[in-house]
């Protein structure tokens, strides 16, 4: 439910980023399948990509483990998510690996790298957005 | 185009901020995802012609 949580609510940023000049790309381990249905069920209408071999992800320093799944810090990012009507299903790829946000810019350079520490450690996605550049974007709740 | 004003201080804040790649090296945007029609395409192409927010999930479940 991490992914599905992860993915749906920087998804609700997207014209934001489209507004900065960028892409939202999901990439996934799962088969071509996992992802389509994926798709379906958020209502995902960025592009999608998948990397069953995971060497994007062991290149790009992305951690796998058990205690990465299951961390004590995993149980508060579920009551998060669940809170936010999120659901676990199926487990559609590898379990164990995990993931990371990049803000990649068009030469290629970096400004954002965010490896997850464990299931559901995502980064703020006001910092997200705001690393693209242009004015900081406002975490919930604060003043615009 | 400047790093974002913020991500710095995230650094000291959050670990999970590594200090960053500066750039992805060509060996690495050479590597291949599949789009869902499973056409292969280097990973490269994703930010090709303008910025990119790449998310790597665990899984799709």
């Amino acid at each position: 439910m991490f992914c599905r949580e992860q993915v749906v609510q920087l998804h609700h940023h997207k014209d934001e980023i489209h507004r900065r000049g960028a892409e939202l790309i999901t990439v996934g381990n799962g088969g071509t399948h996992f992802a389509r249905a994926f798709r379906e069920d958020m209502g995902i209408t960025t592009p999608i990509f998948v990397d069953p071999s995971r060497a994007t992800y062991r290149a790009l320093g992305m951690r796998r483990g058990l205690l990465g799944t299951l961390s004590a810090k995993t149980l508060l990012h579920a009551a998060r998510a669940l809170k936010r009507g999120f659901r676990q299903g199926r487990t559609q790829g590898d379990a164990f690996q995990l993931g990371g946000v990049l803000v990649i810019r068009p030469d290629g350079s970096v400004s954002l790298r965010y490896l997850s520490s464990e299931a559901g450690d995502h980064p703020p996605e006001a910092d997200v957005v705001s690393a693209l550049g242009g004015p900081p974007m406002a975490a919930p709740g604060a003043p615009a | 185009m400047a790093e974002g004003p913020g991500v710095p201080a995230l650094r000291r804040t959050f670990p999970c901020y590594m200090t960053p790649m500066d750039r992805i090296s060509s060996e690495v945007a050479r590597l291949p995802v599949l789009d869902l029609d499973g056409n292969p395409h280097p990973l490269g192409s994703l930010w090709d012609g303008r910025a990119a927010v790449l998310v790597f999930v665990r899984h799709f479940g």
